[in-house]
């Protein structure tokens, strides 16, 4: 089954003729076609498209990128020209763009075979996959538990095998998260590394685009082609984009910083701080050192991100007011009926929650919620910024807990919130971070670690990641 | 008790800028509804800005020419509201760090502050008709920015010399074209009223969207008489937002004034901040055309023009420097603003386009200095040149319009012209004075209009006796 292949085996295979795009495309469409309706993965397979292209590409036989070939998916927030791009939302269920984000048209240079817009909590708000307006997105280890969102489709689909890789946006972890529930790799790049252009976001600050895939290689190949400055998008950066020149120096001699307040959490499943703590030996026999550090800002992360988030979202997603795309209410008298009802009905309600918390915030100027966010955002750049003067990486779990259950009572909306606490600071600073399996727990669901570097080192993250699959070994 | 007025203009100006504040689409006006329209300024899912520098420079360059700090370090930030002709949901401004801050406008003698120049966006518009409305994307985006004044200002004569200053200083630097009926240039006032000599602040009314300078100042007059009345009467004005009616010549309630915290404002992420260096700015300040004020002290000293002329020709840029070039090939420069002020602005059509080359207003402004023509010549020369352009000396040749400056030939024309018209000769020397310019008017006609005037009325006067 040619769908169980990693891109670096397939691009071997494709080179030397071994198999046909035509083949490898099949048999993901045919899993698509077995498997999606379980997962959920998928809001729309462009399957006619899929096999168009996959033809084409094998009467012309020429590969011009490693990606040539090589099926993926793409979330639904990213708009593809022609296309349906829903955000998973009955806002814009029906909206079609007519231009694409920058990081698919790098893709369609590259040649790749477009499968599908995956599925998400609706307009990236939410964590676990179940927030959106179509269907919920199931984990493909266990079908009764969450795929953890807000790329929940993106995850899952590579996770069953359904996509080669595919592109997910993280804004408070929405591609680190899910990756680590579905036990597959996903790399959060440095702020302004990937181009924003057409990617339909709610808080611009803190989001960026990035691969996820099934082993680390690859993802350090979809990332090289996404990746580079684009005039669109003012916080797009020039940069070096060789992610892949120190894949397979070894980690002799490296230090990772392990933050104790994060260890000290009793949020922390036991199977989790297990499989933590695993990884510790295995980073040390691969010739690291692990320090144990203090972080005392990273306290503040979760209650400033929620707030920025939040801040920014009540303005970014101002714009769906039923005007000129989008749901519009059938039914209004004067033009503040046509808001109010258009936008209640079209939004579902982790989208409301995310807007009304935020529009209080921007309201209560007197309490200053903003500037002591920003504020705690900077100390904790500082923060790190002295760490990765001495440690290559920061080491923590990708989450306190594993996938929960679908109807599994949350007591509050804060615990649900505290599932993001390891992957927020990295949003707020903008540093590059890498998600990856590390073992199962009790219950066979992946457990994962989530490594940051400073700025613009995602070299080094797919350096460690490299050697601690190698030396992990396929997922048990 | 007496009342002293507090005023402070907000004024809104659209930059000429090729292209809108954020996308490619070009910046234009009375362009068919929605065709000046992107992704990007309809505020389409995932699209973004992308600032357009020339609107920077233009907003650098106002701020220069009003005196302005230009700060090397501003934001944009995001102003939330809803209305159907506004894509985003939210207008992209400056507001916590604007680009130009602490400038002032002299306004002869007086210097009215200067509080801040920003960068925004301007909005769509809306089109009604019958029960439908309709929304036209074309002007949203374009590049505006907001000059807001201390509140100096003390009358409505004050503010209305303040914005033909203003207006001067935006029209001779290019930044914008300054015309209030394509809403190019639009006038918010803030106005309130207090005993004079304390330094408090009174309720405080804003005028919205006055689209004359004449208005502007009738507004505000209306509107501090109303003040006081009422505070007269022990009552006291509401805070809140009026219109002026030209007709009634009144203010009127629109609503009550909105407090700034609705607004929302946040530091809008999908841009990067402005990061301005000196030598950008030096660049531009090097750049910086005369301003009319320069140019008014240059007319006076080098060409003896007068304030009425000064002001005439620097109404718009391009009367200024059609007098520059004319005045460059003239002998006598205040003889060719003459001619251009009442001669060629008389002939003007609602474009103000000037049909005449400033070579041809030399030429025959030069004729005239040198006498070889005479003003009313001068006249039906450039009535002439507006239809069509010809050789001013070929053509005064050919029709044989030299001015007649010889003593003898002229003394024959009026000797007939008495001869003819005895009674008029006759009622002037019964001291009917007036009959003198019959006379005059009567030889100019024999002479085709072409009679030395001072030479012409020396000679009737000796005739005359």
């Amino acid at each position: 089954m040619p769908n169980r292949l990693s891109i670096s085996e397939c691009i071997k295979l494709l080179d030397n003729r071994e198999i046909k795009v035509t083949e490898l495309v099949n048999a993901y469409l045919r899993e698509i076609e077995n498997r999606d309706e379980e997962i959920n993965a998928f809001i729309t397979v462009t399957k006619d498209e899929a096999l168009e292209k996959a033809e084409e590409l094998d009467r012309k036989g020429k590969r011009i990128s490693p990606l040539s070939g090589i099926p993926g998916g793409i979330k639904d927030n990213i708009c593809t020209k022609n296309i349906n791009t829903t955000c998973a939302s009955k806002m814009l269920k029906d909206f079609v763009p007519k231009y694409s984000a920058t990081v698919y048209e790098r893709l369609l240079d590259n040649d790749f075979v477009m499968l599908g817009k995956l599925n998400m909590d609706e307009f990236a708000i939410g964590g676990g996959g179940e927030y959106s307006y179509f269907k919920p997105v199931k984990n493909p280890y266990n079908i009764s538990h969450m795929a953890g969102g807000s790329s929940s489709g993106s995850a899952a689909s590579v996770a069953a095998f359904e996509c080669a890789f595919s592109l997910g946006t993280d804004t408070g972890g929405s591609i680190l998260k899910p990756s680590s529930y579905c036990g597959v790799v996903g790399m959060k790049p440095t702020f302004g590394t990937v181009s924003r252009y057409g990617v339909v976001g709610f808080a611009p600050s803190l989001e960026q685009t990035g691969p996820i895939t099934r082993t680390v290689l690859d993802n350090a190949i979809v990332l090289s082609k996404i990746a580079g400055h684009d005039e669109k998008d003012p916080c797009s950066i020039k940069r070096d984009l060789d992610f892949l020149q120190d894949i397979d120096k070894g980690l002799k001699g490296l230090k990772i910083a392990v933050p104790k307040e994060l260890m000290d959490m009793d949020v922390i499943q036991r199977d989790v701080r297990k499989c933590y703590e695993k990884s510790f030996e295995i980073f040390k026999e691969l010739g690291c050192q692990v320090d144990v550090v203090s972080m005392p800002s990273l306290q503040y992360s979760l209650s400033a991100y929620y707030a920025i988030s939040s801040s920014e979202s009540a303005s970014t997603l101002a714009r769906y007011d039923g005007i000129r795309y989008g749901h519009r209410t059938e039914e209004y008298s004067n033009i503040e009926e046509l808001y109010e009802k258009t936008r209640g009905e079209g939004f579902g309600i982790d989208v409301k929650k995310r807007i009304l918390f935020g529009t209080f915030l921007l309201v209560e100027k007197e309490k200053n919620y903003l500037d002591k966010a920003r504020k705690a955002r900077t100390i904790l750049m500082n923060e790190y910024e002295r760490l990765f003067k001495e440690y290559s990486i920061v080491l923590t779990p990708a989450s306190p807990i594993t996938a929960p259950a679908f109807g599994e009572k949350q007591s509050n909306a804060l615990e649900k919130y505290y599932e993001d606490i390891f992957t927020t600071p990295i949003n707020l600073c903008g540093i590059p971070a890498l998600s990856m399996p590390v073992c199962k727990d009790s219950n066979g669901l992946p457990v994962g670690i989530i490594l940051s570097a400073r700025h613009y080192d995602e070299k080094t993250l797919y350096r460690f990641g490299h050697a601690f699959e190698a030396a992990r070994g396929i997922l048990k | 008790m007496k009342y002293e007025a507090v005023i402070g203009l907000e004024v809104h100006v659209e930059l000429k800028t090729n292209t809108k504040l954020f996308c490619g689409c070009r910046n234009e006006f009375g362009k068919k509804p929605n065709t000046l329209v992107c992704p990007v300024c309809a505020g389409m899912p995932g699209t973004l800005p992308r600032l357009n520098k020339e609107a920077v420079n233009l907003a650098i360059k106002a701020g220069i020419g009003l005196n302005c700090k230009i700060n090397k370090f501003s934001r944009f930030d995001r102003k939330n509201y809803y209305y159907p002709d506004l894509p985003k949901g939210y207008q992209t401004t400056q507001y916590e760090m604007p680009l130009c801050t602490d400038g002032y406008i002299d306004i002869g003698g007086r210097k009215i502050g200067i509080e801040r120049i920003h960068l925004e966006e301007d909005a769509g518009k809306l089109i009604h008709e019958e029960d439908k409305t309709f929304v036209d994307f074309n002007r949203s985006g374009v590049p505006l920015i907001e000059i807001v004044s201390r509140p100096d200002i003390r009358s409505g004569e004050e503010a209305a010399l303040y914005l033909k200053k203003l207006r001067g200083i935006l029209l001779f630097t290019g930044v914008s074209d300054c015309k209030m009926n394509e809403g190019s240039m639009r006038v918010d006032v803030n106005v309130s009223v207090r005993p004079k000599g304390l330094s408090f602040f009174g309720a405080k009314t804003e005028i919205k969207n006055i689209n004359s300078f004449q208005y502007t100042q009738e507004a505000i007059g209306y509107e501090i008489n109303r003040h006081i009345e009422l505070y007269e009467n022990g009552k006291t004005p509401e805070n809140e937002t009026r219109r002026y009616d030209e007709k009634s010549k009144k203010t009127y309630t629109m609503r009550a004034k909105e407090d700034s915290s609705l607004y929302m404002y946040l530091p809008d992420t999908e841009l990067v901040p402005l990061d301005i260096s000196e030598e950008e700015i030096d660049e531009i300040r090097k750049k910086m055309p005369l301003l009319p004020e320069e140019r008014e002290k240059m007319y006076v000293k080098e060409h003896g023009l007068s304030d009425f002329d000064c002001e005439n020709i620097l109404q718009e840029v391009h009367f200024a420097e059609y007098f520059e070039e004319a005045a460059k090939l003239s002998k006598d420069a205040k003889n060719s603003a003459n001619l251009l002020i009442t001669q060629i602005f008389s002939l003007l059509e609602s474009d103000k386009v000037i049909k005449i080359k400033p070579l041809r207003l030399a030429e025959v402004s030069n004729l005239m200095t040198d006498e070889v023509i005479n003003s009313s010549t001068a006249k039906k020369l450039l009535e002439k040149l507006w239809e069509e352009d010809f050789d001013v000396e070929n053509y005064v040749k050919e029709n044989k319009l030299f001015q007649i400056n010889e003593k003898d030939v002229l003394s024959r024309y009026i000797d007939e012209a008495m001869e003819e018209n005895q009674k008029i000769v006759d009622d002037y020397r019964k001291g009917k004075k007036k009959a003198l310019k019959a006379l005059t008017g009567i030889v100019m006609a024999k002479t085709r209009g072409r009679a030395n005037p001072r030479l012409l009325n020396t000679l009737l006067n000796e005739k005359l006796g």
